[in-house]
């Protein structure tokens, strides 16, 4: 079951990126990188790691690691709620 | 027992077709078969139900479950409806989730999760419904055909009894008894030798919503779990690693899935609450197909034509499917009273051979690390994902429109080698940190 919202990901993303599309229109799977996602850049990316971390206390420490979190709204869920069970 | 339609016993008529074995691909030729009316006499060497592995349907059996009139029992038997797959790695850190609904045409938009006891035992039944007679605990022991027809001979109940009949078909399974005895030539396809530990459980984590019954597949850097929700409470969950790389671990299966289970957080976490209901089962996966998958007045249908990796689900999609071309080409042929033509025995091994072959490319895929870097970051340009999710779907018989972006899929994979097409996956486990004990 999912404990965290598609919701409070939109959240997240209007609070930590410079958001170019209506909150609504980000679905589950949309891209949040690359000319065919919403195109957040780097500075973007670094926003959001800190944001993860900030609010649901998981920090991304491997950068490696971080593009495939940061690839969509899911993945970002899938992971985060994974530290948080074993922080 | 030993009575047939017409009231004689099994050995005194000649049948149209014998089918050995009762799995998909031995009811499915049986039921269709019989809808037709013709005599088929199905021996099967075991007593139904029985367990067997491979419990999760692709969307493009659909057809051929719906042509044999057995969906309706399929919607009211309680089977979990599956809606998609899914695909996370070891580390949580990247997720790539499908929906059958989402661009492909509405009967392939669902499927099911099946327990193969329960499964099977239905598809059986149906076909005896339709007319075939089933004999269990029935061995098949030697086989003669030639261009007139095929002599079986079974042991059934302690004693040996011999069926006549124009066509056999062989839904034996991966012993494939048929092609065993008649010698038929088989590769190995270059693929390794695997090795699945699994079992059922209860309380394992499940997907929110429309997606409690997808498939869940977790890429470990060598090997992968699959989490399959069976029914409300039930899910099988399942290791698979080549015999090589257990080996080198230097542990027994079990004791790798216990392993897998410490070291990877989205086991982990799937598995929190999880409790075993059975004993581990260990079976073998080794790959290998049939260079001739059919003769003048037999056909190989299902795992007894080949058998391939199960990572996408494709086993009873492919039982299904080539029983259907099968029959066909059975009912066709005996319509004219003759056996099947050089050209229509080339035509099924060609037919058969296409549905393994378009998995296969997929399985190479899913094994070589940069090409599945493309398939978890694919992105939707030239609509991509649209092409990916009809292989995933089980679509062999590609529409032009997707066969090139498959093709083109394939190529990004090829150059994902030496260019970052898509980002690098990284296997990597954070740190662990505060771990309890776990044991299932």
């Amino acid at each position: 079951m999912e404990k965290i919202s598609l919701e409070k990901i939109r959240q997240l993303l209007i609070e930590n990126c410079m958001l170019k599309v209506a909150p609504e229109s980000i679905g589950e799977e949309t891209l949040l990188f690359g000319p065919d996602g919403l195109g957040l850049d780097s500075i973007d990316a670094l926003q959001l790691t800190l944001g993860i971390e900030s609010t649901f206390g998981a920090a991304i420490k491997d950068p490696k690691l971080a593009i495939q979190i940061l690839r969509t709204p899911g993945t970002i869920r899938l992971w985060v709620e994974r530290q948080q069970d074993f922080p | 027992m030993g009575g047939t339609p017409t009231g004689l016993p099994v050995n005194a008529i000649t049948w149209d077709t014998i089918v050995v074995g009762g799995g998909p691909a031995g009811s499915t030729t049986a039921g269709l078969l019989a809808k037709a009316g013709q005599k088929v006499l199905l021996l099967e060497r075991d007593t139904f139900p029985r367990f067997h592995i491979g419990e999760s349907l692709i969307p493009y059996g659909n057809d051929v479950l719906l042509e044999l009139g057995v969906w309706p029992k399929l919607e009211k038997g309680g089977f979990m409806p599956k809606l998609g797959a899914e695909f996370a790695l070891s580390n949580a850190a990247g997720f790539q989730r499908f929906w059958f609904g989402k661009n492909l045409e509405k009967r392939y938009a669902k499927t099911f999760q099946v327990e193969r006891a329960k499964f099977d035992h239905l598809l059986m039944q149906h076909a005896e419904e339709q007319g075939a007679k089933i004999l269990q605990r029935a061995k098949m022991t030697s086989i003669k055909t030639d261009n007139a027809g095929v002599s079986v001979n079974y042991e059934h109940e302690g004693t040996n009894h011999e069926a006549k009949a124009r066509w056999v078909v062989d839904g034996s399974g991966r012993t494939s008894v048929v092609g065993h005895a008649l010698k038929v030539p088989k590769s190995d396809l270059g693929m390794p030798k695997k090795l699945a530990v699994f079992s059922h459980f209860k309380n394992v984590l499940r997907n929110g919503g429309d997606a409690a019954g997808h498939i869940t597949i977790v890429r470990l850097e060598n090997g992968w779990f699959w989490f399959i929700p069976l029914d409300e409470e039930k899910t099988s969950v399942g290791l698979v690693q080549t015999i090589e790389g257990l080996k080198s671990q230097g542990l027994k299966p079990e004791e790798s899935f216990q392993r897998a289970l410490e070291n990877h957080i989205e086991i982990r976490f799937r598995m929190k609450k999880a409790e075993r209901l059975e004993e581990f089962r260990i079976e073998a996966d080794y790959t290998f197909r049939h260079e001739v998958a059919a003769g003048p007045r037999w056909l190989l249908a299902g795992d007894a034509a080949g058998f391939i990796d199960p990572i996408f689900s494709s086993g009873v999609m492919v039982a299904l499917r080539s029983s259907q071309l099968a029959a066909k080409a059975i009912l066709k042929a005996d319509g004219e009273s003759r056996p099947l033509s050089t050209g229509e025995q080339r035509r099924y091994t060609k037919g058969v051979k296409k549905m393994t072959s378009v998995f296969l490319d997929m399985i190479r895929m899913f094994y070589d690390r940069n090409a599945f870097e493309v398939f978890m970051g694919s992105s939707s340009k030239l609509d991509m994902p649209r092409a990916v999710l009809n292989l995933v779907a089980g679509n062999t018989d590609l529409r032009w429109d997707i066969q090139w972006r498959v093709w083109l899929f394939y190529a990004m994979c090829k150059l994902q080698k030496h260019f970052a097409l898509a980002p690098r996956l990284s296997f990597e486990e954070s740190p662990r940190r505060n771990v309890k004990e776990m044991a299932v």
